[in-house]
């Protein structure tokens, strides 16, 4: 799975790393059971600190999402097919949501082009999930030389 | 004599042709070491750095290959004359490439920071989680050519030892002539087969390094970049499994000559021993030209869509040393991607690139002295 991260932007690079992978989890690219590379490999790769990626994995554990084990490493834990949110989950996610549409409101978004947004936002994650399971990034080899 | 000679002119000639090729062989995103945005590869100052390059590299190289053959015949039959030369000329050689190399990075980079070609253009990074979880399987078939080889040297050793005289000739000078005796031990008598062993575990083992290299993604092209860094590790674990088998080939050929197998004359040694690591060699090559830097150069199925994705890569300029050494405390990578020619070099601001360093040097200190 491809992370992009983009050094010029206001969000701190670790909470890059945690909404990708979050994002990643939500459309399928990472299914429950999928591997990321350890702490030290992926802070290699990407060229920062240990600690950035230790923050980024430490939040998905808590949130839940990443399990980090001595013998496999960080393996995913759930993904949209393992069940219902935990407790307290919704309740704090609803919180934020108001938050945003908040947002929206005052800007002047209608209620219907929110809808509109959101559920295609929601289409995108289901059609990334069941359309392309060989898409490159996702784990499936390329190259032709 | 005239055999160092040719593989002295050769080798030379060689360097110069990699040299001229090398801006050719570049990441787009990084003409003579200057990182710039992919929309700037364009630029009429780049393509005018190459020519300027080229133009001054050519001749020194060929100059140097000129002054280093008369230099060895000149020296005509003084053993340190013959000992000096060689390495002179290619240290002349990599100070030639450097130094025009580093004027032409020089220039880039002046024009990259008066025009801003970095001003208002957001930078990023990609990774690729799949190359780590899902990594380039080691060649292990690759590496069966050098293994029989080996194997097959020391059998040979095996049958031939009761019947090998009691001094076996263990150097011949410059000239072909036996300069170095030893009593005929298991040791003295398996050089040859030790000598492979570790040669081919080295590249063996370099090649696991290759391997498990850390990706530098192009962030303008990731899942082209992606899959070209998978073709670009294969292919150099193959190469350097490849160059283990002629060298072991080689060292075959020497063990033929030591232990009496095959009659000695100094164009036949020459021959045994320089051919197959020239052809290794030229391999290696093939391949790097082939691939470019990083896979650069080499077709992929993956591609990244209609557009550019909308980051330049990092402007990490600031970490590299004259333009060629990389020092970055902050980056836990033992190895980058090299910014001058293919491969890769150390991050010396590491603490595990500084071990890497002293260990090289060590053991290149060992085999100077073991070799003499």
């Amino acid at each position: 799975m491809l992370i992009p991260l983009a050094l010029s932007s206001e969000v701190p690079i670790y909470q890059q790393i945690r909404d990708r992978v979050v994002e990643g989890i939500a459309s399928g690219a990472l299914p429950a059971g999928s591997s990321l590379p350890s702490t030290r490999a992926l802070a290699a790769d990407c060229g920062v600190n240990f600690h950035t990626v230790n923050k980024a994995y430490d939040q998905l554990r808590r949130e839940g999402l990443l399990q980090l084990t001595r013998k496999h490493g960080a393996v995913v834990s759930r993904d949209h097919n393992t069940g219902p949110p935990p407790p307290g989950f919704t309740d704090d996610w609803r919180s934020r949501a108001h938050t945003l549409l908040a947002e929206a409101r005052a800007q002047g978004l209608t209620t219907e082009e929110i809808n509109a947004l959101c559920t295609g936002l929601l289409e995108d994650f289901a059609a990334d999930a069941a359309g392309e399971p060989g898409r490159p990034g996702t784990g499936e080899r390329q190259g032709t030389a | 004599m005239t055999a160092l000679v040719l593989v002295q002119a050769a080798a030379l000639l060689l360097l110069t042709g990699l040299a001229w090729a090398m801006p050719g062989l570049a990441q787009p995103s990084l003409p003579f070491g200057v990182r710039i945005p992919g929309d700037r590869a364009g630029e009429p100052v780049i393509a005018a750095a190459v020519r300027r390059y080229r133009a001054r590299v050519l001749p020194g190289g060929l100059a140097t290959a000129a002054a280093a053959t008369a230099g060895t015949l000149l020296a005509g039959r003084s053993a340190l004359a013959l000992a000096v030369v060689p390495p002179c000329a290619v240290a002349a050689m990599v100070a030639l490439c450097w130094s025009v190399y580093y004027r032409a990075h020089r220039t880039v980079a002046a024009a990259k920071a008066e025009h801003g070609w970095f001003d208002r253009v957001p930078q990023g990074i990609a990774v690729d989680t799949a190359l780590r979880t899902d990594p380039e399987r080691y060649p292990w078939a690759w590496a069966l050519p050098a293994a029989v080889i080996t194997a097959g040297t020391a059998v040979l050793g095996a049958v031939r030892y009761p019947a090998l005289p009691a001094t076996l000739v263990t150097h011949w000078d410059g000239n072909g002539r036996a300069d170095g005796r030893a009593a005929t031990t298991v040791l003295t008598a398996f050089t040859p087969v030790l000598l492979q062993a570790a040669v081919g575990a080295l590249l063996a083992g370099s090649a696991v390094v290759a391997l498990r290299s850390r990706q530098s993604l192009d962030a303008e092209h990731p899942r082209a970049s992606a899959a070209q860094h998978r073709g670009f590790v294969r292919w150099t674990a193959r190469g350097l499994l490849v160059l283990a088998a002629f060298v072991n080939l080689s060292l075959l050929g020497t063990a033929l000559t030591m232990w009496g197998l095959l009659g000695h004359s100094a164009a036949q040694d020459a021959a045994l021993t320089g051919l197959p690591v020239l052809l290794g060699v030229l391999v290696v090559v093939f391949i790097a030209v082939r691939t470019g830097a990083q896979g650069s150069r080499l077709t992929v199925d993956a591609t990244d869509g209609a557009g550019r994705t909308a980051v330049a890569n990092r402007d990490d300029d600031r970490y590299w040393k004259a333009g060629v050494l990389y020092v970055n405390r902050d980056d836990p990578s033992v190895f980058v991607p090299k910014r001058f020619g293919i491969g890769w070099t150390i991050n010396f601001g590491s603490r595990g690139g500084r071990l890497v360093t002293v260990l090289l040097l060590v053991a290149l200190l060992t085999a100077v002295l073991l070799l003499n």
